[in-house]
């Protein structure tokens, strides 16, 4: 009798042990992707393993981490429209949203996609609809075949209605941004005011204040409202072009999409003219640098061998630079406003004028555009 | 209790107002409440309706969440300002009880009188409750916190509105069975937020009373009830039933 006692007991032990420990690993998992610069990541495992302790340290984990993850997905989010895909871009928006509900900004942003975009976004709102958070994107969840890959496709198997309260997406490798699209579809997508291109790091100075990851700045800002604002670009008014997309350059061993987006894609930056217009077109160079998004460079190199670093954003949408002609400073900028001019410069003596086209604070990302003053 | 009955004595007579109910037997969230709602920056009158007989619990959510007396004088209330005010908005919002106290307050308002929105908070009133004809009363949207982990209203024996079906502080409203068209349009704009584990970062558990935190308030209720805009989250009970969802 005593024997069958002890080995009740003991089954119930282990039966009260087991989900400590998985909500526990998610808990560990999600503080060494915190430490690892992964704000997105942590926040997922924390919320795997709030949704067993419902509160404590998971609860804490993800208080501190929710600027920065949304801003993760909210720049992802960009990229993605920036590739046309805009049921994706939708669902990093949505997750951005679901992360900080009080966020006014990307609370417009969805719509105006909604608005936009209504076909592209159609499914994925059906099944938002359906299954609410757990179809929003996830760090935790395989990138979305038919998004990232059109090749192929597996037949679909029906989905069940899920009970958000409770479902955890399963943990697997994050999903990854589409980076192998030609550089000129950055210059004939629809939405030119939200494009980033990427550029290489090369003959950027070296910094001299490196900047802190997101998730370490902005720990104490938990329930502040982002500064972000998209402003149309003043130019590129483009007719929209069918998008084509690659249907094969994803290897199967390629890393995934939380590891990608620390690599700088080795392309040159987009400096040629627009003459789509008949030359009418104002900047000969436009660009997006960021201090925080690793996708895309801190510097640009302008015209004349002037190359342009971005110091400081701030949240009055207005962004402070520096012009460097070899690794000599010539000339500083301080508080450009959003649509202002800098005029500058070249060795030639020619004039150039620097506008901000759009900033985004929160990510401390801006675009910029050059032309001949 | 002064205090309180003191506050609900104050008749404010234009808007922008919110008027707070509080539970059965549970006079400390109207607090929390305002402060969730003024973190998020909100600036208008703030009302604690207080209904409650002040003799515990059990005789609130049984007898006064159901008083037709009750009802009629929050309804009043919310007449009074709109006759002062007829565009300013009016947000009402009740946890447990209290939310029984509105619904019936609804019902109560003549022809024509609106409020902005309403926010039921781990509402112990029924599921299954015919929400078309209070929706008249209600310009933009009816929302409906509710929780699986919420231990109250889990073993609640009857709701506090009387009527049968399990709580809407559970599962949510359900769609009524038989939906007219004037049903389907309604329900539109009826949407339940059931807990998710993102909301213990904002200090809600899941549990009866902790829905009323001031975090939760601010980050989750707040910009639902004060823009004008549609809020991409919400997920309307009839469009959760087209797409499948069944919930």
């Amino acid at each position: 009798m005593m024997r069958i006692l002890l080995r009740a007991s003991f089954v119930v032990v282990w039966g009260a042990m087991l989900p400590g420990c998985s909500v526990g690993k998610s808990y560990n998992e999600g503080r060494r992707a915190e430490d690892r610069g992964e704000p997105h990541v942590a926040y997922d495992q924390y919320c795997k393993a709030a949704a067993t302790t419902r509160g404590g340290a998971p609860a804490s984990g993800m208080a501190r981490v929710r600027a920065s993850a949304s801003a993760y997905w909210e720049s992802q989010a960009l990229l993605e429209m920036d590739a046309g895909n805009y049921g994706e871009a939708w669902r990093m928006l949505m997750k951005a949203l679901d992360i900080q509900p009080n966020s006014t900004t990307t609370a417009q942003l969805i719509r105006q996609i909604e608005l936009q975009h209504h076909d592209q976004i159609a499914s994925a709102r059906t099944e938002w609809m359906r299954r609410g958070p757990v179809a929003l994107a996830s760090a935790l969840k395989p990138p979305r075949r038919e998004q990232i890959e059109p090749a192929p496709l597996e037949p679909d198997t029906p989905d069940k209605p899920v009970d958000e309260m409770s479902q955890v997406a399963m943990a697997s490798p994050a999903p990854k941004p589409s980076t192998s699209k030609e550089q000129d579809d950055s210059t004939t997508s629809p939405n030119a005011e939200l494009r980033l291109s990427r550029r290489p790091p090369a003959e950027i100075p070296e910094r001299e204040n490196p900047v802190e990851e997101p998730g370490r700045d902005e720990r104490d800002s938990v329930y502040q409202e982002p500064s972000v604002r998209l402003t149309p670009a003043p130019v590129e008014q483009v007719p929209e072009k069918p998008i084509v997309r690659p249907t094969t350059q994803r290897p199967d061993d390629e890393a995934p999409r939380a590891k990608v987006v620390t690599r700088k894609p080795a392309r040159p930056p987009i400096r040629k003219p627009d003459v789509r217009d008949g030359g009418r077109s104002e900047f000969i160079v436009m660009e997006s640098m960021s201090l925080t998004d690793k996708s895309l460079s801190r510097g640009m190199a302008a015209i004349e061998g002037i190359t342009i670093l971005l110091r400081d954003t701030d949240d009055d949408d207005e962004a402070d630079f520096d012009l460097y002609m070899g690794k000599e400073r010539m000339k500083k900028i301080r508080g450009l406003k959003l649509g202002r001019s800098a005029v500058f410069a070249g060795p030639s003596g020619a004039l150039y004028r620097l506008t901000l086209l759009g900033i985004h604070h929160k990510s401390r990302t801006v675009r910029v555009g050059i032309r001949p003053a | 209790m002064l205090l309180a009955l003191g506050s609900g004595c104050a008749n404010p007579t234009r808007g922008p107002i919110v008027f707070f109910l509080d539970g059965a037997g549970w006079y400390a969230s109207g607090g929390a409440v305002e402060s969730g709602l003024r973190k998020a920056g909100y600036k208008g009158g703030y009302d604690v309706f207080v209904w409650s007989s002040f003799l515990g619990p059990a005789p609130d959510h049984f007898i006064t969440a159901n008083s037709k007396v009750v009802a009629r004088r929050l309804a009043e209330k919310i007449e009074l300002v709109r006759k002062n005010d007829a565009s300013g908005a009016i947000n009402v919002m009740g946890l447990s009880a209290g939310t029984a106290v509105i619904l019936s307050a609804l019902e109560e308002l003549p022809d024509g009188v609106q409020v902005d929105n309403v926010v039921l908070l781990s509402p112990s009133v029924s599921a299954e409750r015919d929400l078309t004809a209070i929706m008249r009363h209600v310009r933009r949207n009816l929302y409906a916190t509710c929780s699986t982990h919420d231990g109250i209203v889990g073993s609640l024996a009857v709701n506090a509105d009387g009527k049968p079906g399990p709580p809407a502080g559970e599962h949510g409203f359900k769609f009524p069975r038989k939906g007219s068209a004037e049903a389907h349009a309604a329900y539109a704009r009826v949407i339940n937020i059931p807990w998710q584990p993102s909301f213990a970062s904002f200090d809600w558990s899941g549990s009866h009373t902790g829905v009323t935190s001031g975090d939760f308030i601010a980050a989750v209720i707040a910009p639902r009830i004060f823009s004008t805009d549609p809020y991409p989250l919400d997920r309307p009970v009839v469009q959760r039933l087209a797409s499948g969802s069944g919930r």
